[in-house]
């Protein structure tokens, strides 16, 4: 009777280290899916910013002066839409528009700069990448600033 | 039964468990080494490639805004120099390069390099090397080639790995390879050679007779006072003509007769053409040199004393509204009597110097070349004419040093010219009246060449500085010529464009394309448009009262065809340019040559 017992015992602590073996090896893959996920979702916020400026930058260049020239970069930034964990590209500091008053220097070039900033809602809560970002509420914002050269002065 | 069961029913699963511990374990260490180090090291390398490929993308946009810079600064250039062209360009690109961040760090610790085996560089720095490309040849130039006209910069920065101190890899280096160009050019010029061309010119109005009272006789200039008080200075602000401006010119052909359409003052040969009598200038002879005024002997011809009549406009050489003396190629011009003697060739040789009796007048030494040196000085003072030209020359030359352009110039004033030879014929003192000699003076218009290699830079150069003020403006007629020639002799892929300079609006008489100046133009701008032509207007208006009316038809903000400005309904791009003074013009065109940037597929 007391050799069965022991066996059973046994048994269940067997049965017992395979389900902690389980928990654990559960508990380690959702933090590297939840890992995947965010980097994931990071990786394409700062490629989204990245690009959503690029093209409100060069857009911005086409105008004549800093009121076209910021109606040309909210124009494309209104084309990217905001989804269920990016916010749509916003500019986030006012638009630099220099045409030194139509008198450039040979050396210089008329320019215009633009900086937008996408917002990144983790889905998981707080993990932080690429050094660009700061990490509020479960978000993650990127921002990002091109300069482009006006080619068309007035 | 139920014990037989508990007893043998755990032993058998032990045996089991025991042989699935023995596999367990090397499960568990397969999947321990999955979870601790592969997937990690492999979402480590997939980060860092995402990142690294982020840092390239930003480097080619950086790349990309600074050869359009360079690009854009080079085809600009206020600079014939191709050595200064291209290094303005260069420092203009750099500093484009440098205001752009790669990874949130900025650019500002870039070096230009001179070699691409240089461009390897440290963590956080970023190199950039230039080089400028025959665009025909496709090689690669030296900075003192006029032919490098296409910009290519490979950039290059190394940024530090986020995880490098994990897998031993601590930086690694981004390379990006950026082209610039201006396109292809077939650019045609559009010349408003009119007579309001030279409105800014300073003359003086002469009225030359002999009176017998002085002395034993002797010639006289006296000054002329017309409407608008004393005929000298500017002709715009002797004359006061309508906006459109005044037909009366400084120099040949000078059309005498406007002078009192404007002022109310009469050429002497038109008063003596209307009463039938001999004329005042040389007894209504010609040509002149050598004739003295028509008066002498006294009684011989009319002096039309207590009116307002004139008989000679001269351009005064030193530039003043009141001519105070100039020296010009080694003549000199003291007075106002010089220039007009000078001007009729009376100071050719001694004979005719005594037989028009300037001898009695005028105190320089006769000698050939006298009557040369005045219409060469004269002509540096036809206003805003000289200014136009030279800043067109300019264009062109820096086109033509910058981009890879063929060149094609329509003169124009009531007429177009067929060829570069073109000549539109007019008698050189007076066609109302008529008087002097009947001559053929240049519109010449210089068609596209598409062969490879034959931009006609230098025969436009020569049509710009053959044109002479003349006429009335039918900027429709210009604009249609060279839309055909664009249309037809353009070359394959090429960026078509118009520029079209004009001091005025469109003026009767007109065509081809209507008999209203003004929809024959629009309809020329619609042809314009659907060739696919962009038509930079340059409007220079002499006086406020012209820029009303020069906006409304040369503007690019109203495109309707039938209401618009020219350069918005030709679309394309084209843009209005509006010039209040001459000596905006040369900063003027550089825009233009500025605007016809782009940036080109990167190679």
């Amino acid at each position: 009777m007391l050799t069965t017992v022991k066996k059973f015992a046994r048994w269940r602590r067997a049965k017992g280290s395979l389900a902690v073996e389980f928990v654990c090896g559960c508990l380690l893959a959702s933090v590297f899916v939840a890992l995947g996920l965010h980097m994931s979702i990071a990786i394409f916020g700062a490629y989204s910013n990245d690009r959503a400026c690029r093209d409100a930058c060069r857009n911005a260049a086409q105008g004549q002066d800093l009121t076209e020239a910021t109606k040309l970069a909210k124009v494309v930034l209104k084309s990217y839409q905001a989804s269920s964990f990016l916010s749509a590209p916003k500019i986030s500091a006012p638009i630099v528009y220099q045409d030194f008053g139509g008198r450039v220097m040979p050396q210089d070039s008329p320019y215009v700069q633009v900086s937008t900033s996408t917002d990144v809602t983790m889905p998981l809560g707080t993990l932080s990448f690429f050094n660009a970002g700061t990490l509020q509420d479960s978000k993650l914002s990127f921002v990002k600033t091109y300069t482009f050269p006006i080619v068309r002065v007035k | 039964m139920n014990n037989f069961s508990s007893q043998h029913r755990p032993s058998r699963r032990l045996s089991s468990i025991r042989c699935r511990n023995r596999r367990g374990q090397s499960l568990l260490s397969l999947m321990m080494l999955i979870f601790l180090v592969i997937v990690p090291l492999f979402a480590i390398i997939t980060f860092e490639c995402a990142r690294l490929y982020l840092a390239k993308q930003e480097l080619q946009n950086a790349s990309d805004a600074a050869v359009l810079a360079g690009t854009a600064t080079l085809a600009s250039s206020d600079n014939v120099d191709p050595v200064q062209a291209h290094r303005d360009a260069v420092v203009a690109a750099i500093k484009i390069f440098k205001a752009n961040t790669v990874l949130g760090q900025t650019l500002t610790n870039t070096t230009e390099v001179t070699s691409l085996a240089s461009l390897p560089c440290a963590l956080d720095e970023a190199k950039i090397f230039f080089e400028f490309i025959n665009p025909v040849t496709g090689k690669v130039e030296p900075l003192s080639s006029p032919n490098g006209k296409v910009v290519r910069a490979s950039t290059s920065t190394t940024r530090g790995l986020a995880f490098g101190d994990y897998v031993g890899i601590k930086t690694l280096n981004v390379n990006a390879v950026s082209t610039g160009a201006v396109p292809k050019l077939d650019l045609v010029i559009c010349f408003d050679v009119s007579g309001s061309m030279d409105d800014q010119t300073p003359v003086t109005f002469v009225k030359r007779k002999w009176d017998a009272t002085l002395g034993g006789g002797k010639n006289v200039y006296s000054p002329v006072v017309g409407a608008n008080g004393l005929m000298q200075g500017k002709i715009f602000d002797i004359l006061k003509p309508a906006p459109t401006g005044s037909s009366l010119n400084a120099c040949y052909p000078q059309i005498l007769t406007e002078a009192f359409w404007e002022a109310q003052c009469y050429s002497s040969e038109y008063l003596a053409q209307y009463y039938g009598v001999p004329g005042l200038r040389s007894g209504g002879i010609y040509p002149e040199a050598g004739k003295a005024p028509g008066n002498f002997p006294p009684g011989t011809a009319p002096t039309f004393d207590g009116m307002k009549v004139f008989t000679d406009v001269v351009v005064n050489i030193d530039g003043n509204p009141s001519f105070g003396g100039a020296s010009y190629g080694g003549f000199s011009f003291p007075d106002v009597a010089t220039l007009t003697e000078a001007a009729r060739g009376n100071l050719e040789s001694d004979s005719v110097y005594r037989s028009s009796k300037a001898n009695t007048a005028v105190t320089v030494s006769p000698r050939p070349g006298y009557q040369k040196a005045y219409f060469e000085a004269a002509a540096k003072q036809v206003k805003p004419m000289k200014d136009a030209q030279t800043a067109l020359a300019t264009m062109t030359q820096i086109l033509n040093t910058d981009a890879d352009v063929h060149f094609g110039f329509v003169a124009f004033d009531s007429t177009i010219g067929t060829d570069a030879t073109s000549t539109e014929t007019w008698y050189d003192l007076d066609d109302y009246a008529p008087y002097g000699a009947k001559k053929g003076f240049p519109i010449p218009h210089v068609g596209i060449d598409p062969a490879a290699g034959r931009s006609a830079y230098t025969e436009v150069n020569n049509a710009i500085d053959l044109c002479v003020p003349m006429g009335a403006t039918n900027i429709g007629g210009a604009v249609h010529s060279a839309v055909e020639d664009l249309k037809s002799r353009s070359r394959l892929g090429s960026t078509k464009a118009i520029v079209l300079f004009t001091d005025g609006e469109p003026t009767v008489p007109s065509g081809p394309l209507s008999s209203d100046p003004k929809a024959n133009a629009r309809m020329a701008a619609v042809e314009a448009r659907d060739a696919g032509v962009a038509l930079y207007t340059v409007g220079l208006a002499q006086n406020p009262a012209i820029i009303p009316d020069q906006t409304e038809i040369l503007n690019d903000q109203q495109s309707d065809p039938t209401t618009g400005g020219m350069a918005a309904i030709a679309g394309h791009g084209g843009t209005f340019n509006l010039v209040t003074d001459s000596s905006q013009l040369r900063q003027t065109f550089s825009k233009i040559a500025r605007r016809l940037v782009k940036l080109v597929s990167n190679q």
